[in-house]
């Protein structure tokens, strides 16, 4: 197990290194140039603007720039905001708990609908109820996130009042970012579900538990459905990457503060210091969560330790 | 791959031809998605390629009078904050959609099956190399990396397509190196290399056709991801510009009037979502159809 | 095949429950929702003209509060709150306001009060002003407060890049000398009559330079100021926290308070969408919102529980440059026929729902300097507007767009997203007389390189001033290639008029010339007069107290209280 672990975590620094690289190269493709992005915040000469360029190393070659960039990084310095020289490193611990907060909600939602609805879908296999079933998913995953938040907010928080329209505070601002959210997610997840389900339905192992005559509950429940979980299991940490981005989406339909409202803004101001931490920090969380599922897949299934 | 074909439907044509045409209608009631999906996109095709012949209103012309109608017999979808009629707006704004997500996905697979050849028929340090890059860029969610990328360029339909398209490349370049790594031990790859044939000649010959059917079918399910990316992206402001009839525009308009004009919103998320569903159901036809066992 | 597997009830039971309650949630985000109970009527509300705060002098020192803290909702969080190097955007001054004094302040009637400076004298030509000091003034980290300080601030600004706040005056700053303790003598290098007015900007409080010096960049977050507020904490992403300053004992007159403010907490929050930030208000959550959006103002001003005050705010109203020096726009004929194609009723109607009021010129009603003879100069006619089109030579094509010797009638209006809503009510009406009009949306930082960078010939702009001297930094030519300048064009004539009433002493005179000034701009059709620009701002009924400074935009909580 330890040497599983060893291996999977050698495999993950180069990742994280090369994730590190290529978002510094993204912005180095920028054609204007960071200070001339300041020009309305601070009335700046020519000959201060050049100041500024030297003093922020803009004239450095590429791979000096980069190397200054890796040791600040290890430093745990990830350079200012320009707008306003807050430490992105600061502006982002202090967004990102929401953003994860919100992902790990619609997460939840996708499974507690998903689920059952996949498991349901997959035990009606071939009926109307099926059909009903993957139709909804099918609806599910392509329906906007955004607009599903809008017609939320109309429908609960503007019509009937039941639920506030900032998504701000607390769990009731949490519901409906979640369900907008989740929905996609939820889709996915039935399918896959269903999928795997029916797969393992028809299994040889499975009929040799009927045949032992074990009630239907504990074949569904116990060997079917274990097995098939499996497989979501790897599928959540890959689709971690999208609900993170699609939670910078509908944080800006729902006014919540986060790590998307942070990026959005950043976007607008062109502010690349800050889009560039925003990234790089949502990347190498994919690559952290990746990590962890990979580990729990190995300990619910022995065969990948050993394999 | 045609089937024999028991009942042979006569209509003067030559017989592989008939035979070609009972099979995808064997096909299409076989898979009824495939059959939803395509007519779902085909209507939506047409109505934004020719809006003229559903609407007479024009999609940017303002007419203050008649601002902010709630739907009705003249306006089915009602009128924006400047009098425009929303039915015509989404007519007309089809096309940006539909381009948002065929462009970056052309994009996307031209690069990926480059690379998923290379990768995958050469090995060596070249796949090395390219698969350990791909690894990262897959690690960054579509929508992010599509922002840092607009950040750069700045916004603008354009930009959204290239950037959309970037992000999908590593998903291209896996698959398409999958396939090629399937095939590359093959006995007529073999037989081909001993009798000479050149690489490229083997690739495309014989390698490529090969990759074409998992390539549409992650094609059109990539299509729909990159018309909901490009949607959001315009929704929040990097897309095109108003007063263009982008339904991620509308709907962002849609948002201050919230309290005051549902129907700004509603209708533009109904056409993304109608849209996105003809791309998926088909999608998902065509892989049953070409191989239920497909992993995209 | 295996035979299928009998569904066991209570799987079943769960399962369509969830499927149910699935495809509900589906449903409910696709069925069209039922009109809501509190729709609006469609057309236009006929709203009762803008209303303007009365000057809001305090009547009495407040006794007590119901509540000690207030929440204020602004439209985005600023980047930093020092005042000196901080950009300074709106909401950025709004909060430094608070936790920084000016030397002198001034309220929506006009009226100058002393503030760090208890008085002051000027020299004849206006440019050395002496001022003499509050006593007992202490920084919040409980250094003292002295002349040295505004010397320091003043030579600091002088020397240094600094925001738009001083910004302003920095390029007439000559020396600054302590006399004594408590005396400041500073020297400008030009006249400026203006002098006090500008100073009274909440943008120019006096800042803590020992404080930026030690902190540098770290200085954004953590002001040091003299104000009736101290800084607490700011929880980046959520709020600004202020806390009373149990020390101030200094308070201005205006805020007629012996002690410091009734008010313990003052949280700013942000909001940048405008109909959550209403929705916080109406949910209780905040006690006062800024930048109301213009549909919902009628409808808030019916609610009982809060108070909307609408304020003009002086300066240029907002309009569109027109650039002399690219094609099409450097024809006048061209120039004046847009200005006539321009309908501002339309656009107040539609995109302002009638809350806002028409321009006619460079300067905001609200100065004594402006001229009401500019509204005779033009008016909504297209037809007019076509006429001069044809005689200068553009001819109408088929598809609607006029042509000259080859050449389209191609314009870019510039936007700066959120800010500039009219511009597509413009287009419109430009593309109607023959313009092939585009928009260009900007937002920001992007907006003003655009707008700098001479490339377009429409940008649209604004700009908010308490004295119309301070119109020079957007009509004289030194300002070219600098924001918010837009024109481009090399007018001697232009700059040596705006020079020479910047600091003309006698007020006749200068009526005179500034009356001359604006009508020389709409002669020469140098801009697109849109709206005067107000801003509606509602509260609590009953937070009371507050006074609003004299550009009527920002805020002044340190004698607020609640009822």
């Amino acid at each position: 197990m330890a040497s599983y672990l060893l291996r999977r975590l050698a495999l993950t620094v180069p990742i994280i290194l090369g994730i590190v690289i290529m978002t510094f190269l993204i912005v180095q493709l920028i054609p204007g140039d960071a200070v001339s992005a300041m020009q309305g915040q601070l009335k700046m000469s020519a000959q201060q603007m050049e100041e500024m360029r030297q003093a922020l190393g803009l004239n450095d070659p590429l791979h000096v720039q980069l190397g200054r960039y890796l040791a600040q990084l290890a430093q745990g310095n990830l350079g200012r905001s320009l707008f306003g020289a807050q430490p992105v490193a600061l502006l982002i611990s202090s967004n990102i708990g929401a953003t994860i907060q919100l992902t790990l909600a619609a997460m939840l939602v996708a499974i507690i609908i998903g689920v059952p609805l996949g498991v349901f879908a997959a035990i009606k296999q071939g009926s109307a109820w099926d059909v009903i079933a993957t139709t909804t998913a099918m609806l599910g995953v392509s329906i906007p996130a955004f607009w599903l938040g809008l017609m939320l907010i109309q429908l609960f928080a503007v019509t009937l009042g039941w639920l506030p329209i900032t998504g701000d505070r607390g769990l009731r601002g949490l519901i409906m970012p979640a369900v907008a959210l989740g929905v996609a997610e939820a889709a996915i997840i039935t399918r896959l579900t269903r999928s795997s389900l029916v797969e393992i339905l028809g299994l040889d192992y499975v009929r040799t538990a009927r045949a032992k005559g074990l009630i239907e509950r504990a074949v569904v429940w116990q060997h079917a459905l274990r097995n098939a979980l499996l497989p979501l299991l790897t599928m959540i940490g890959m689709q971690f990457g999208t609900l993170f981005g699609g939670a910078v989406i509908i944080e800006n339909v729902f006014s919540r503060q986060g790590l998307g409202a942070l990026a959005t803004q950043a976007v607008i101001n062109r502010d690349f210091p800050v889009v560039q931490g925003c990234v790089m920090v949502a990347a190498v969380l994919y690559v952290l969560v990746n990590l962890l599922v990979d580990v729990l897949y190995a300990v619910a299934d022995p065969r990948i330790r050993y394999g | 791959m045609t089937k024999a074909v028991s009942q042979p439907i006569s209509l003067g044509m030559a017989p592989a031809a008939r035979r070609r045409i009972d099979g995808l209608l064997r096909a299409l009631r076989r898979h009824p998605s495939l059959a939803v999906g395509a007519a779902i996109l085909t209507a939506i095709i047409f109505v934004t390629l020719f809006p003229q012949l559903f609407t007479n209103f024009n999609p940017v012309l303002m007419s203050i009078r008649d601002r902010l109608q709630p739907p009705g017999p003249l306006h089915p979808f009602g009128t924006d904050q400047y009098g425009r009629d929303i039915l015509a707006r989404v007519l007309y704004g089809g096309r940006y959609s539909l381009v948002m997500g065929a462009v970056p996905i052309m994009l996307a697979a031209g690069a990926g099956i480059v690379l998923g050849l290379i990768a995958g028929y050469y090995g060596g340090w070249a796949d090395a190399l390219i698969m350990r890059v791909m690894d990262v860029w897959v690690a960054f969610p579509i929508i992010l990396l599509a922002l840092a990328i607009v950040t750069v360029l700045g916004p603008g339909l354009v930009n959204i397509m290239v950037a959309i398209g970037i992000a999908w490349v590593p998903y291209y370049t896996r698959m398409v190196r999958g396939v090629v790594l399937g095939m590359r031990n093959h006995s007529f790859v073999e037989a081909a290399r001993v009798i000479g044939m050149g690489d490229s000649r083997i690739l495309t010959r014989h390698i490529l056709p090969n990759t074409l059917a998992p390539l549409i079918v992650m094609s059109s399910m990539g299509v729909a991801g990159a018309i909901l990316t490009g949607a959001s992206l315009s929704f929040i402001g990097l897309g095109p510009q108003a007063p263009t009839p982008e339904w991620g525009v509308i709907l962002a308009d849609g948002r201050q009037f919230i309290r005051l004009a549902w129907w700004i919103g509603f209708f533009p998320g109904v056409a993304i979502a109608l849209t996105v569903l003809g791309a998926n159901l088909l999608g998902d036809g065509l892989r049953d159809w070409l191989d239920p066992r497909m992993r995209v | 095949m295996a035979p299928r597997p009998q569904p066991h009830r209570n799987l079943l039971l769960l399962a369509a429950l969830v499927s149910a309650l699935s495809l509900l949630v589906a449903a409910c985000g696709g069925a069209a929702p039922a009109q809501p109970s509190a729709a609006e009527p469609s057309a236009a509300p006929v709203a009762p003209p803008p209303t303007t705060v009365a000057a809001t002098s305090v009547a009495a020192a407040p006794e007590a509060t119901t509540k000690s803290r207030l929440v204020f909702s602004g439209n985005q969080e600023p980047a930093s709150i020092d005042i000196v190097t901080m950009s300074g955007n709106v909401n950025e001054r709004q909060v430094a306001g608070q936790i920084f004094e000016t030397l002198i302040y001034m309220d929506q009637s006009q009226t100058l009060y002393p503030g760090l400076a208890l008085t002051w004298e000027r020299s004849d030509d206006a440019t050395i002003w002496t001022f003499t000091l509050a006593q007992g003034v202490k920084w919040h980290d409980g250094t003292p407060f002295n002349a040295q300080s505004v010397v320091d601030y003043f030579n600091y600004v002088r020397d240094n890049t600094v925001g738009t706040g001083p910004g302003q005056i920095k390029p007439v700053l000559g020396s600054a000398e302590a006399v004594d303790d408590s005396t400041v003598k500073l020297t400008l290098t030009a006249p400026r009559p203006d002098f006090l007015i500008e100073l009274a900007d909440p943008g120019l409080g006096i800042g803590n330079i020992a404080n930026l010096q030690k902190l540098g960049a770290d200085a954004g977050f953590n002001p040091v100021g003299t104000g009736p507020f101290k800084f607490k904490e700011w929880v980046r992403g959520s709020e600004i926290a202020l806390v009373r300053n149990p020390d101030w004992a200094w308070a201005s007159p205006m805020f007629k308070l012996s002690g410091p403010s009734l008010i313990e907490e003052l949280v700013f929050r942000f909001t940048p969408e405008a109909q959550t930030r209403l929705a916080t208000l109406e949910a209780g959550e905040v006690d006062f919102v800024d930048m109301l959006p213009f549909p919902d103002v009628a409808r808030v001003r019916e609610d009982d529980r809060f108070a909307v005050t609408g304020f003009l705010l002086p300066g240029m109203p907002q309009m569109n440059y027109m650039n002399t020096t690219l094609a099409p726009t450097d024809d006048i004929n061209v120039r004046k026929a847009i200005i006539y194609a321009t309908d501002k009723q339309g656009i107040i109607e539609s995109v302002y729902f009638n809350m806002v009021e028409p321009a006619y010129g460079p300067l905001s009603r609200a100065f004594p300097e402006y001229d009401p003879a500019l509204e005779k100069l033009y008016s909504y006619d297209p037809e007019q507007a076509m006429k001069l089109l044809d005689e200068a030579g553009w001819a109408m094509g088929a598809d609607g767009v006029r042509t000259k010797g080859g050449t389209r009638l191609e314009v870019t209006i510039v936007e700066n997203k959120s800010w500039n809503d009219w511009v597509y009510v413009l287009q419109a009406n430009l593309q109607s007389v023959g313009f092939d009009a585009k928009v260009l949306t900007t937002q920001g930082p992007s907006n003003t390189e655009a707008v700098v960078s001479g490339k377009y010939q429409v940008p649209a702009m604004g700009d908010v001033f308490a004295a119309a001297s301070q119109m020079t930094r957007d009509w004289h030519s030194e300002g070219f290639g600098t924001f918010p300048s837009g024109h481009f064009l090399k007018s001697a004539e232009l700059d040596a008029m705006l020079k020479t009433a910047e600091t003309e002493l006698d007020p006749a005179k200068r009526k005179q010339m500034y009356s001359d000034i604006q009508i020389y701009i709409m002669d020469n059709a140098l801009m697109v007069p849109i709206f005067e620009l107000y801003f509606y701002a509602a509260h609590t009924n009953n937070l009371k107290g507050f006074i609003v400074d004299g550009t009527g935009f920002y805020k002044y909580f340190a004698s607020a209280y609640f009822e």
